[in-house]
């Protein structure tokens, strides 16, 4: 008490006194206050710049996926002018060495090169080329072939070509045949024919395989197949042009006006302009790709806070001291405050079923690793009777403190007397990791190319590991296996999912998506009934689907 | 709204520099209301390290949340709300763990007798958290901070004429505590 004189301040009011004690009234914190401050400012620090970091790295990885989509996308577009020729220069080659029509390469060259220019429409209206069009060309292809010309009609003729074996002429047959012919109209040109040829390698190969332009008389040509009729080895190395060829794009370039590419042009405009196939073949591609398998990655925000509350294990009458009463209050309040969601994660792989042009349904198998951490200052003990510096009683048999979350939820623990001492702030990682099984209904939307695919559904998971690994050696780390009795939370969890994503077809079999998905917890984490925020997770789900046969 | 203008021109400059994160100029306004703050936790706490958690809690929170401060009130009163608030909810935490003695029968103190006596700061403490904590809080609030009981209520969640009476019985007990302190002195005094 102060010895003031008593009189110094007369009928001053209970307010008056205290606010007049308190006013300006100051206290010298300890320098530990600021220590503590200080770390808790790194630490949140740290935190934010490990959550950008991480999102950093997601929008890193997302956007190189979208690159190298992108890229595939570009290189898909492009690579018919070469794959094509390279395709059919190659396949050249190697029915070459395998069958004798290969190996007719100059003769058929020779005839078509030397056909007047009027002869184009001619063949056009021919009713075998008309019928081998309509047999063997797709009308994708033909639409292409005066953008592409060399390149797509090699491929378009290679491939009908090796789709109709029968159609395979023998050069022994026709070339005099063919000879006689032109040598009728033009004998200078024909003689200079395979000089022509030679320079200009791309149009022996669009006369190889082209079936369908080949005006000769049928009298002369014979069907023959690859099997009976085998052709003299050495022939077939004196007429093989197409070996050793170099496979430049630029090669056409130097194909004379009056070779086989300007007379090709005709014929293929003429093909171009073939009906359409007939119905039955949209039907039948439509019931090839039925499957499709899918792919996919998901970065997620993972909401699924375990949240402590006043009935946890603190509230058992095995807790005698108020003080470590206070402390653990404290702890769990910094427990349910600390819960951060870090970056989680789920991969899928599933398969599809295109029930019709817009529908399709989708089940697999999904991998879900959600992971948290929080900080905290506090140990948990369990039993024990070492007694801390605080005056209250420490340390478990193992001399390690338990999470707090094994405390709270673990009745057997709740039981017994839980003691609480106070020690530098430390970081507890949670990871939840689940297998699911789940079913989605897509609606698909198509816009040319690109496609917008709506879906729904419902997942089932089993939590097959639980792990909290706390990163200091004071308390243990636990591990809940799948099914695992101590575990407190279900084992099997529902949720529901909806997502709305963008995808592109690369190529007819393949395609990506980019969607945005959103899953909801139906069933609560925990086993026991106890009052937890509703668990969610938003992704961003990339993949990719391959489109299989029937 | 009337934009506060700090006096202390430093004052901006370190608010600025410690909303970009440096650990000078937080370090620097830390000690200039650490002092304070621990005095106005104190009167909310039970213990002195309980003041001393609040106080710690309440930096965290003034660090982190700074970047909001708007400049609409002097800073001291921004980190004593901050406070005062955190104390609040240390009190809400632990409130189950609150050994709250029975509350005492207090004699009715007439008005008039006077107490005309100096009282230590410690002494003002003390008998402050020999208070039941909820009638701390309201006794703090209403006759310290200056809070109206409307406000309390809002702030502990409790109706308005329940903080008059709390706050009247708490008058009522520290008025007796302050006579009988003031009876020990005068009979130290007379010898």
């Amino acid at each position: 008490m102060k010895k003031s004189p008593a009189d110094k301040e007369k009928g001053q009011s209970v307010e008056d006194i205290f606010r007049n004690g308190f006013a300006e009234a100051e206290s010298a914190p300890p320098p530990r206050i600021w220590e503590n401050v200080h770390r808790e400012i790194e630490n949140q620090e740290l935190h934010r710049y490990r959550k950008q970091m991480i999102w950093y790295r997601s929008m890193a990885a997302a956007l190189l996926l979208l690159l190298l989509s992108a890229g595939i996308i570009v290189w898909q577009q492009d690579s018919p002018l070469l794959v094509g020729q390279q395709d059919t220069l190659a396949s050249g080659q190697e029915r070459s060495s395998q069958k004798a029509p290969a190996a007719s390469v100059p003769n058929r060259p020779a005839a078509d090169v030397n056909l007047p220019a009027n002869a184009a429409p001619a063949i056009a209206e021919a009713p075998e080329m008309a019928e081998a069009s309509e047999r063997h060309v797709t009308p994708e292809v033909l639409v292409s072939v005066p953008r592409v010309f060399s390149g797509k009609q090699a491929q378009n003729e290679d491939a009908t070509g090796a789709a109709s074996n029968s159609r395979t002429y023998a050069l022994n047959e026709n070339r005099p045949a063919l000879s006689i012919s032109f040598a009728q109209q033009n004998p200078k040109e024909n003689t200079a024919t395979v000089e022509t040829l030679k320079e200009s390698k791309p149009a022996v190969e669009l006369a190889i395989t082209t079936e369908a332009e080949r005006p000769v008389t049928d009298k002369t040509i014979q069907p023959i197949s690859g099997e009976n009729k085998a052709f003299p080895r050495s022939v077939t190395n004196n007429l093989s042009f197409s070996k050793g060829l170099p496979l430049g794009l630029d090669s056409l370039k130097g194909a004379s006006e009056r070779s086989i590419l300007v007379q090709k042009e005709a014929p293929l405009t003429a093909l171009a302009q073939t009906p359409p196939p007939k119905k039955g073949n949209e039907a039948e591609e439509s019931d090839v790709y039925k499957w499709s398998v899918t792919m996919a990655y998901s970065p997620q925000y993972a909401y699924a806070p375990v949240k402590l509350s006043d009935n946890s294990a603190m509230n058992s009458p095995a807790v005698g001291q108020a003080q470590a009463y206070a402390q653990y209050k404290e702890a769990v309040e910094e427990y349910n405050h600390s819960y951060t969601p870090t970056y989680s994660y789920a991969a899928l792989v599933g398969a599809s079923y295109r029930i019709n042009d817009k529908w399709q349904l989708e089940t697999g198998v999904l991998y879900t690793q959600n992971e948290a951490t929080t900080t905290q200052s506090y140990l948990v003990y369990q039993g024990g009777s070492v007694l801390s510096t605080v005056g209250f009683d420490l340390g478990s048999s193992s001399g390690k403190s338990a999470p707090l979350v094994t405390n709270a939820f673990n009745n057997e623990m709740a039981a017994r007397a839980i003691t609480v001492d106070r020690t530098d702030r430390y970081n507890t990682r949670y990871r939840y990791q689940q297998v699911g099984l789940p079913v989605r209904l897509a609606y698909r939307l198509n816009m040319k190319r690109m496609y917008a695919l709506f879906s729904g559904g419902l997942n089932m998971n089993l939590l097959v590991q639980n792990t909290i690994v706390p990163e200091t050696d004071q308390v243990e780390a636990v591990r809940y296996g799948l099914n695992d009795k101590d575990s407190p939370f279900r084992t099997v969890q529902w949720a529901t999912t909806t997502s709305i994503g963008v995808g592109y077809d690369v190529t007819k079999k393949m395609s990506i998506l980019l969607a945005p998905e959103f899953t909801y917890s139906l069933s609560p984490m925990l086993r026991e009934a106890q009052r937890q925020a509703n668990p969610y997770q938003l992704g961003v789900s990339i993949g990719g689907r391959w489109r299989l046969a029937k | 709204m009337k934009i506060f203008k700090p006096k202390d021109p430093s004052e901006a400059d370190l608010i600025k520099r410690a909303v970009a994160g440096k650990r000078d100029a937080q370090h620097l306004l830390y000690q200039r209301y650490a002092g304070k703050m621990l005095a106005v936790s104190k009167r909310y706490a039970r213990t002195d390290f309980e003041a001393e958690d609040i106080l710690q809690d309440s930096f965290i929170k003034v660090f982190r949340y700074l970047q909001d401060f708007k400049g609409d009130c002097p800073l001291e009163f921004w980190v004593k709300r901050i406070v005062i608030n955190t104390a609040l909810k240390h009190q809400r935490t632990n409130r189950h763990l609150m050994v709250t003695d029975q509350e005492e029968e207090w004699d009715d103190v007439s008005e008039h007798d006077s107490i005309d006596s100096q009282f230590a700061y410690e002494e003002l403490l003390e008998l402050v958290r020999g208070l039941p904590p909820r009638y701390q809080a309201v006794f703090n609030l209403y006759a310290i901070e200056g809070f109206s009981h409307k406000e309390i209520g809002e702030m502990l969640d409790i109706t308005e004429s329940t903080s008059k009476s709390q706050y009247s019985r708490a008058r009522a007990s520290l008025r007796q505590a302050l006579l009988r302190l003031k009876q020990q002195y005068h009979e130290k005094v007379t010898g």
